[in-house]
């Protein structure tokens, strides 16, 4: 039995998250709540570690390392609140490389893997399409802005669209968690490509795996905050980490999170080998994580007191990213609703 | 990541396979029930303790010398996964075996080792702990039972409670009180007491769900040989605590109680007046909510074993287990008779197959939020232990005791 991470990866995670601390400490996430700037730094740090090409295969640029390595950068994007066009890493890149055509995947795929693009997908909006060419309108887009090409659903198959064309008009839009810029993309009848496969659901549960770690990141971090905060702040005379209120919140939050952090694994080695029970893992990881980070952000923010509510504190950033990331492919109730599904008609995992 | 058994453990599990499926009573079902009485109960686990130890599967961990497997503690957990297949005799030796024997063969001389461990691993004597009192249950360094040292024995008055099987067991471990003028911590000792001894007394205590697993004991006068002692006089803390580590490496221990499963199973079959019970969204919203606890927790289990594997033992972060399971048996339990509705209040034999089982969980659930560590006090554990966090002021560690409980 060996359910853990290998070592190479292991320390792979430990580089991640150090480099990307540096690259992206909390001051900067609390910069970008006012400048809603992506990170440019902690970006291209992750395309020189190798993360961005790690889900593209070697004949696209790519290093084939598959999707362990942007599993583990996504825990540390998580711990350090960095402000990233993720949805280009966790959901657009697999879905090229699993459905994309081959033309669309040499236009975009080497591009992506060194990260002079980015890519947004939208698939879950109804666009109309004709001749190839699409019109209407998709919001909220998550890393929709400054993004090179967007993957949207109409006539229920999957177009690629080359968002440097004319016919493209992209508005941002105001977001709760400003490092997770969100925007309107409308189309008037513009040139789109059509993807060959439609076999979206890999790429879906790549990307809710890679969230799932990213919300285990964040949780964790705005735990280790609030045990360093507990343990200083005073009050009564003494330490409010020694008041019995509090310790039990750490330690509920502390068991959320490991739990969590056992279905993300188990997500991952599903998603890593291609197991047949990925649907059910991934569903289990999305909706322990979500459930865990906004528990996590919600009653850390609670344990700093008046301090929590301010900008100067971290407990906002962690505050605004559980909402956003909460957010994003559909809420935990449905997760845990397809979930119950699916194990009311008997599926079980493999392990 | 690899969850396959090492090439050794393959091995041993399809060993243990085989060996319960020729030598195991047959599985009746889902769900532990009650056993008619304690002596149906006892002669049963007697039985298959001796068969267990025969073939070496009684003690998987503990050495060979004394009649243990000589095994792993990764081999001990593969054995008790294939063991929980079936419908065998449990609750009789776990205590013995899963904390007793180990404190012995930690803590006891040679002497006590050679006389008690290959009794109990065979099954022949049956152990009980005596470790809670009347005023003293979390606080469990605040227990009164005095021992006091009269020639080459040690004379014992005083009241245990809580005591787990106490009415069958032939001896147990005792810890008690032997200088009253020391600190709480540093006035304790911990023996070996003879449960058959005159003095001590066994009365059993009618619980919730109506079964009888443990009692008062009272002891008046028992006197202990001095060669019983385990510890040092005022060592018995720490003792103590070693017993109570062992109590961790129960890894993955089913408790007993029904879990996501049993809610899936039944809400599938179960029609109520608004329709199949799996089809509410608030029933199917429990069961996913269930199934990502057990699951995981299963996937923490299988954490423990990859780190068993690297040599390291289980730490307090195993508090999780049973502060997770037992509040959501009783949330399960609890919804599972609301779906009943008014014939929710009727025992379970009369609710049909599998619901004793929820109805166990519904009474036994409680107890399992407090046996062996309350809710409280294991996440205390987990935010001092793990988390780090400061130990609540106090002031009852540090004055003679018998100053303190004046
Ligand atoms: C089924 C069962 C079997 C048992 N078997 C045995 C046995 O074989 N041998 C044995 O020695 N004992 C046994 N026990 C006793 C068990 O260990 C104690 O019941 C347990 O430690 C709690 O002690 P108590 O009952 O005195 O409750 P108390 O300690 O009085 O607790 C009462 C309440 O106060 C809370 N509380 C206490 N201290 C704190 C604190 N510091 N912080 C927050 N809350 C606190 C508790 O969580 C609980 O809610 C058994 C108990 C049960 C239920």
């Amino acid at each position: 039995m060996e359910f853990d991470f290998s070592e190479d990866y292991r320390l792979l995670a430990d580089q991640l998250r150090r480099a990307l601390e540096e690259a992206a400490p909390l001051e900067a996430a609390r910069k970008t709540v006012d400048t809603g700037q992506i990170n440019v730094t902690a970006w291209e740090l992750l395309g020189e570690m190798g993360i961005l090409a790690s889900g593209i295969s070697t004949d696209f640029g790519g290093n084939g390392l598959g999707p362990l390595p942007v599993c583990l950068a996504a825990e540390a994007i998580g711990w350090s609140v960095a402000a990233i066009p993720t949805a280009s890493l966790y959901h657009a890149t697999p879905l090229i490389q699993s459905c994309g055509s081959p033309e669309q995947q040499d236009r975009w795929l080497p591009a992506l893997a060194s990260g002079s693009a980015t890519a947004c997908v939208a698939t879950d909006s109804a666009l109309a399409v004709e001749d190839d060419h699409i019109t209407g309108v998709i919001s909220p887009v998550s890393g929709g802005t400054g993004a090179s090409v967007a993957i949207v659903r109409a006539n229920n198959q999957l177009w690629l669209v080359d968002m440097a064309e004319n016919a493209v008009e992209q508005e941002a839009l105001e977001s709760r968690d400003p490092g997770r810029q969100l925007c309107r993309i409308t189309f008037r009848n513009t040139p789109a490509t059509r993807m060959t496969g439609d076999d979206a659901d890999l790429a879906l549960n790549h990307a809710v795996v890679c969230v799932a770690f990213e919300q285990i990141g964040g949780a964790s971090r705005a735990l280790n905050g609030a045990i360093d905060y507990s343990r200083e702040r005073r009050a009564f005379g003494q330490t409010i980490g020694s008041y019995q209120a509090i310790k039990h919140k750490l330690a509920d939050i502390w068991t959320k999170i490991e739990i969590a952090r056992a279905h993300a694994m188990y997500a991952a080695w599903s998603l890593g080998t291609g197991a047949v029970d990925l649907p059910l893992a991934a569903a289990a990881a999305r909706a322990s994580a979500t459930e865990a980070y906004l528990f996590a952000a919600q009653e850390t923010l609670q344990v700093h007191g008046g301090y929590g509510f301010t900008f100067e504190s971290d407990s906002h950033l962690f505050y605004r990213r559980a909402r956003a990331l909460a957010a994003c492919y559909g809420p935990a109730v449905e997760w845990r609703s397809r979930l119950a599904a699916r194990l009311i008609a008997g599926e079980t995992t493999k392990h | 990541m690899d969850f396959a058994d090492s090439p050794i453990d393959a091995q041993f599990r399809a060993q243990a396979r085989e060996w319960l499926a020729a030598h195991a009573p047959v599985t009746r079902g889902r769900g532990r029930v009650a056993w008619p009485d304690d002596a149906t109960l006892v002669a049963a686990a007697r039985e298959w303790q001796s068969k267990k130890a025969a073939a070496g599967y009684a003690a998987i961990a503990l050495p060979r010398e004394y009649g243990g497997g000589g095994g792993t503690t990764t081999q001990q957990i593969i054995f008790r996964q294939e063991e929980e297949r079936y419908d065998v005799p449990f609750g009789v030796y776990e205590i013995g075996l899963g904390m007793c024997v180990p404190t012995l063969l930690a803590l006891g001389s040679d002497k006590v080792k050679e006389r008690f461990v290959a009794r109990a691993i065979s099954g022949a004597e049956i152990w009980c702990q005596l470790f809670s009192e009347p005023a003293a249950g979390s606080d469990l360094a605040a227990l009164r039972t005095k021992a006091v040292k009269t020639g080459e024995n040690w004379l014992v008055d005083g009241q245990k409670v809580w005591t787990t099987g106490a009415q069958f067991s032939d001896y147990g471990l005792l810890l008690a009180r032997t200088d009253s003028s020391a600190t709480k911590h540093a006035g304790l000792t911990l023996f070996i007491i003879d449960m058959r001894a005159p003095g001590v007394e066994v009365r059993p205590i009618r619980q919730l769900d109506g079964g009888v697993e443990f009692n008062e004991v009272f002891l008046s006068g028992v006197m202990i040989p001095d060669e019983f002692r385990l510890t040092v006089p005022g060592g018995g803390w720490a003792g103590a605590m070693t017993t109570l580590m062992f109590e961790r490496l129960n890894v993955g221990a089913n408790i007993g109680l029904i879990d996501s499963s049993t809610l899936i199973d039944i809400s599938r079959r179960l029609e109520t007046s608004t329709g199949r019970a799996s089809d509410d969204p608030h029933v199917r919203d429990i069961i996913a909510q269930a199934y990502l606890n057990d699951r995981g927790l299963k996937l923490l289990t299988y954490r423990t074993l990859t780190n068993l594997g690297r040599g390291q033992l289980p730490g307090p972060e195993q508090s999780i287990t049973k502060l997770v399971i037992a509040s959501q048996a009783q949330l399960i339990a609890n919804l599972l008779l609301d779906l009943r509705g008014q014939e929710g209040a009727l025992v379970g034999s009369a609710l049909g197959d599998g619901w004793e089982a929820v109805e166990r969980s519904w009474s036994f659930g409680a107890a399992m939020r407090i046996a062996g560590g309350t809710d409280e006090i294991l996440r205390n554990v987990i935010a001092e232990r793990v988390l780090g966090l400061p130990a609540a002021k106090r002031d009852d560690t540090t004055r003679p005791f018998n100053e303190d409980a004046a």
